[in-house]
């Protein structure tokens, strides 16, 4: 079914489909039959979904088109289905956490954010696929079958929130949730072409979400534009007395940051170092013409140099290692085999580090986050950083036993992402355009503490000039 | 640095209860020395003289924007 001028309303971006059911141009069933429908042709070429909840949704559509019908006050979200990395709790729900050893697990609680996209009207359509509890930068997952890119089924989608990049991507979704503590949220955006945000640490709560790092894990929304993805936000950030690391602030204006353009505007750039190492020629051409962009929409770019660049990955893997193993220690000694070797081995290595190892990458994070602080935004505004350096690869090039050279390729996979996590600092990624292989490529855009609203700023800007956005992928074909 | 194999097994043997063999010891290792070297690379690079692991959540709200800590302030204390 379209919209009676031949659209499929599974096409249009959350924002667009929001407004529609409101003014009832479209109603919320109309858009979960039509995500079902779409999933119905695309899911077994992706596997992007783990469940679907079609009657479920399908009954909370109805109660949505009678709110509207009646006149009701409407939330941003109202009506809207939405489905996301498959490890938020909720009420007598398993949520997977793309494992064996927590796939029975129901939940007691529902997570904040889960709570907040509902009361914004979000609907609940489906889990989405992930790496095995949430460890990997690809989207392997031996237990319920490798995410597959929408743009070429035979690459990978990033991890470790595979199944929300491969879904907001194949339009199988309107946005959803994953989670970011190495990466996870950015890689699978970048390499999927659409947008995701890692939040400043503390802005969006962790209360009843799988944990993996006290220290790292974000929460982050993604979509396919950028006012969808402020909107989520706006939604589902802002203090929750629920989590003991939620910081005290009001959500943030990043829907209304989107008007703002970019005239005046200073954007830090890096010449050398961590960032341009390993960066493809193809993909330092993306950014370059996207700095032109932003310029010629008003920006100024500012020359900018990072220090302790090239140790915030390995600091951040001491916290990661030790907190993961924490929270998965059960699983590790009393079901190690019901763990994939290589999630098994990267969560193994936290039983390793002194406890002063720990404590002191604990202890230098914040100077560390001064200095960086200081030198970065002295002088811009925002940072515009490359996320990955090439395209994604391919799936069995990168599977255990692959190509030579992939166990290197897939180590620094990460490198750009993983110091902000270590900082603490919120980054947006942004579509940029193609490489010659078809395949999406991205930058992100990188803030001061807590200043989500000048990335979705100058991220509007330059996707207004751009509309990457309206590019999705072809049907795959159905597997013969 | 130097992170002796053996030594790694028996650790996770008699803290954790868990026996591994030496492929992932080995594996366990390759993450681990290198991280432990970029940390010592960063402890003498940076002065943590008398800095607490809590300055981390002081940090970010100190570097935030002005109209930020100002909502922090309205809100009550801006930290977790």
């Amino acid at each position: 079914m379209t919209d009676g001028r031949n659209t499929d309303l599974a096409e249009l971006d959350l924002a667009t489909a929001a407004e529609g059911v409101r003014s009832g141009k479209w109603s919320s069933r109309e858009l979960v039959e039509a995500s079902l429908r779409r999933i119905e042709r695309w899911n077994p070429q992706v596997n992007a979904y783990v469940s679907v909840e079609a009657e479920d949704c399908l009954a909370a559509a109805d109660l949505a088109d009678a709110a509207v019908a009646r006149g009701d006050s409407l939330g941003p979200l109202h009506g809207v289905p939405l489905a996301h990395k498959d490890l938020f709790d909720r009420p007598g729900k398993k949520a997977s956490c793309g494992s064996q050893v927590r796939r029975e697990i129901e939940g007691r609680t529902t997570s904040t954010v889960i709570q907040r996209l509902a009361d914004a009207g979000g609907l609940y359509l489906g889990g989405l696929n992930m790496s095995e509890l949430a460890v990997g930068p690809t989207g392997h997952n031996l237990h319920y079958g490798h995410c597959r890119n929408p743009w070429n089924t035979e690459r990978f989608t990033g991890g470790s929130s595979s199944g929300t990049g491969a879904a907001v991507a194949a339009r199988l979704t309107f946005g959803g949730l994953g989670t970011d503590t190495g990466g996870s949220v950015r890689l699978p955006s970048a390499f999927c072409g659409i947008v995701g945000l890692k939040p400043t640490q503390g802005r969006i709560s962790r209360h009843g979400v799988m944990g993996l790092s006290y220290s790292l894990d974000n929460v982050g929304p993604m979509g396919r534009t950028v006012r969808d993805v402020a909107r989520m936000t706006d939604v589902v950030a802002g203090h929750d007395p629920r989590d003991v690391t939620s910081a005290r602030l009001p959500a943030p204006a990043c829907e209304a940051a989107t008007a703002r353009g970019v005239k005046g505007l200073r954007i830090g750039i890096v010449e050398d170092g961590l960032y341009l190492q390993n960066l493809s020629d193809e993909a330092a051409g993306l950014i370059d013409a996207a700095k032109a962009v932003l310029t010629g929409a008003g920006a100024q770019l500012v020359p900018v140099t990072l220090p302790h660049q090239e140790l915030l990955a390995n600091l951040s893997n001491i916290l990661l290692g030790a907190e993961a193993c924490m929270y998965n220690r059960s699983a590790l000694t009393g079901r190690p085999l019901d763990i994939q070797p290589q999630v098994r081995a990267r969560l193994m290595a936290g039983f390793g580090y002194p406890a002063l190892a720990y404590t002191r990458a604990l202890q230098l994070r914040g100077p560390i986050l001064r200095d960086v602080v200081a030198a970065g935004f002295a002088k811009a505004d925002v940072l515009l950083l490359p996320i990955i350096n090439t395209t994604a690869q391919g799936i069995a090039e990168t599977d255990v036993g692959g190509a030579p050279g992939m166990a290197e390729f897939i180590a620094q996979v990460s490198n750009c992402s993983r110091p902000l996590n270590y900082l603490g600092l919120p980054g947006l990624v942004t579509p940029c355009g193609f490489g010659a292989d078809g395949m999406p490529l991205a930058f992100q855009l990188v803030g001061r503490p807590f200043d989500e609203e000048t990335l979705f700023q100058a991220a509007a800007a330059y996707e207004a000039e751009t509309r990457w956005c309206d590019r999705s992928p072809p049907e795959p074909k159905a597997a013969a | 640095m130097e992170l002796d194999v053996e030594m790694l097994i028996r650790t996770v043997r008699d803290l954790h209860g868990l026996e591994i063999d030496r492929d992932l010891a080995e594996r366990m290792r390759s993450t681990i020395v290198p991280a432990l070297q970029d940390l010592a690379a960063a402890t003498a690079a940076v002065d943590t003289d008398g800095v607490e692991p809590s300055d981390f959540e002081a940090a970010l709200l100190d570097l935030a924007p002005d109209r930020v800590r100002a909502q922090a302030a309205r809100f009550g204390g801006g930290g977790a």
